[in-house]
């Protein structure tokens, strides 16, 4: 029996090549491609595969099918655009992370009593709550849906460019040291079956939510840069019920619990929507007006097909195709 | 003091000095005008509720197709001009053929895949259907002129709204006639079985799918003729579906998952609970309040008022 020699050092660099092909050619693209427009859709890129990746944690390792993230999102937003003003950029981005992450352990203590689809609703039901709140009732705070206006952290806007690409690779690699330590195979336990995680003296509970709670933090993070390179936020926008939906989708289409799904679905959904809506726009087409609609009929149609025919999500059949591809 | 306390405080002391019989009336008035809306609602969360008795799917495109209701009453009111109470039938089989293309197209190829998939399927057919609105209609919000729109009857120092008030008798009627056919009829009994348990009710010689895309085009036509009711009362847009979705899942967890009585209760429920806490409170407050009944029933009643215990 042949025994592979481990090397010593630390970082194993075949692992790391293709990530840091990707960091090199992404931090030097806006040197050669001015083009600002193009700059901004890979940054929303950036983003929305950011937050796939914090849902991915809860929603494709462990399992729980969260569909109130806009809760943590909106909480990360409204935290960096009430303190920014009178603590700075750092402390505020520092709360950011802290008020969603804390506040998603009595949410995650109320919902992981609830599975499957009772767990689903009870997460909608808290981000319905949140946004209820943030209109109407904490309306002096909030200023409710007149909308709050946000501090920039960038100087120049060109730099969220940045900004983002490193949100997404920071939410990546949290993402898949998580999947690749012992606390991820606790959480790939419980995903496949609970209780047989309990049996083994898994405390289902507690790594649920250590997986909310690091999952929270990140969306949080992003909800503050969001509000931030937006420069204004009103509660339906970062606690509606839309958003939560579209990072969701964005993981289940790029496949669910796959370290690279959640870029896939975010590009695949961002350039049909974006795309779609620009060059829409500039036809005439009668029925097709109103090209934003349109383009998500497109997107919908597009979740509904991909959960017709390929359930695991473009990686996952790409997974399967590669496998093909090696056996024969 | 803040507006809002000052606007209590104000109808605090009107009430009390002028009127000393108004605070009762008014309590009496808003929860009629509580149960008038929740006849509707539990039409929609019957509708839900049959659907996932039955086959144990979520569906989250049950307010898109209740919208589909009203528009199919819209366009038809404002080109023929007839009440709206008169295209009952044609709602109803519109939504009804929706349902059941979108059943032996959609979901009975999902049916054994995971919840995640099927949340995501029906999310994804509500999306389809709330953009095809939006590029058909615009997203303006629409809404009837009737005559009768304004008028109310009164009956015992109460008033009740027309509109209101017939919507509220056809939604009992139909209520009703739901009740009959889940009870008396071969289909209905089928249905409960199936909701029993699948896999025997199989073996014992139900033809499951056939009864199975039956039940989701019945639950999907209630939420649309819940639309054509609701009409005359509220206004239409693209969008107005998600909300009813939402409402559907409360009044639907509220009266037991499943359970198509506790639905109904449920959703009469609900109706006066928005009611009484819009007025006593103030307006978000019935939305605020009725997720909070939501998340308390979740936790503390998972199996809701009438349901069986959850599996």
């Amino acid at each position: 029996m042949q025994i592979k020699k481990q090397s010593g050092f630390p970082i194993d660099f075949k692992k790391q090549t293709g990530l840091a092909v990707f960091i090199v050619f992404f931090f030097s693209l806006p040197f050669f491609m001015h083009n600002y427009f193009y700059q901004e859709i890979i940054l929303l890129i950036f983003l929305y595969a950011g937050l796939g990746c914090a849902w991915n944690i809860l929603g494709g390792y462990t399992g729980q099918l969260s569909l109130g993230h806009a809760a943590y999102f909106g909480l990360g937003a409204y935290a960096y655009a009430l303190s920014v003003d009178s603590l700075g950029i750092i402390p505020a981005i520092i709360l950011a992370w802290i008020i969603p992450a804390v506040l998603a352990i009595p949410i995650g203590w109320i919902t992981f009593r609830l599975r499957g689809p009772y767990f689903a609703l009870g997460t909608i039901a808290f981000a319905q709550i949140l946004q209820i709140l943030a209109t109407d009732q904490l309306k002096d705070f909030t200023r409710g849906s007149a909308g709050l206006l946000v501090h920039s952290i960038m100087p120049q806007p060109q730099y969220y460019y940045y900004l983002m690409l490193a949100f997404f690779i920071v939410s990546f690699l949290v993402m898949r040291s998580v999947a690749e330590s012992k606390l991820g195979y606790y959480l790939m336990a419980i995903r496949e079956d609970e209780n047989t995680a309990q049996v083994v003296t898994i405390n289902t509970t507690w790594y649920k939510n250590v997986a909310l709670f690091i999952s929270a933090s990140l969306t949080g993070i992003g909800g503050a840069f969001y509000a931030s390179m937006l420069g204004m936020i009103e509660p339906v926008t970062v606690f509606g019920i839309d958003l939560s939906n579209e990072i969701v989708f964005l993981v289940i289409l790029g496949g669910v619990g796959t370290l690279w799904g959640p870029l896939v679905g975010a590009v695949l959904l961002q350039l049909s929507s974006d795309f779609l809506k620009v060059y829409l726009g500039s036809m005439n087409i009668p029925l097709l007006s109103d090209s934003n609609a349109f383009a998500f009929f497109l997107y919908g149609l597009l979740i509904v097909l991909v959960v017709r025919f390929a359930p695991d999500g473009i990686v996952g059949v790409l997974n399967r195709w590669i496998r093909k591809w090696r056996t024969t | 003091m803040t507006k809002a306390g000052a606007v209590k405080c104000a109808r605090s002391f009107f009430a009390n000095q002028y009127q000393p019989l108004r605070r009762s009336a008014m309590f009496l008035q808003t929860i009629s005008n509580g149960l008038l809306i929740g006849s509707l609602y539990a039409l929609v969360g019957m509708g839900m509720a049959i659907i996932f008795g039955t086959m144990r799917i979520i569906n989250f495109a049950h307010g898109e197709f209740m919208m589909i209701g009203m528009y199919v009453t819209y366009s038809i009111c404002s080109a023929f001009h007839v009440d709206p109470y008169v295209t009952i039938p044609a709602s109803f089989l519109v939504t009804f053929a929706l349902g059941y293309a979108a059943f032996k197209g959609l979901i009975a190829k999902i049916m054994l895949s995971s919840d995640m998939n099927q949340i995501l399927m029906t999310a994804g057919i509500s999306m389809v259907l709330t953009n095809l609105a939006q590029m058909k209609y615009t997203s303006d919000q629409l809404t009837l002129n009737l005559d009768y729109a304004n008028k109310s009857v009164k009956f015992a120092n109460i008033q009740l709204n027309i509109p209101y008030l017939i919507s509220f008798i056809i939604a009992i009627v139909i209520t009703i006639l739901i009740f009959y056919f889940i009870m008396r009829t071969e289909t209905g009994r089928a249905m409960r079985a199936i909701s029993q348990n699948r896999t025997s009710s199989f073996l014992m010689g139900i033809h499951v799918e056939k009864v199975s895309s039956f039940v989701f085009a019945i639950g999907i036509a209630l939420a649309g003729v819940a639309g054509t009711l609701l009409l005359p009362v509220y206004r239409v847009s693209p969008t107005v579906g998600g909300g009813f979705t939402l409402l559907a899942f409360v009044v639907v967890v509220l009266g037991g998952m499943g359970s198509i009585e506790g639905a109904a209760l449920g959703g009469f429920i609900i109706g006066v609970v928005q009611a009484l806490s819009a007025y006593y409170l103030g307006g978000s407050y019935g939305d605020l309040i009725t997720y909070v009944v939501f998340l308390l029933i979740l936790l503390l009643k998972p199996s809701g008022l009438l349901g069986r215990s959850r599996s």
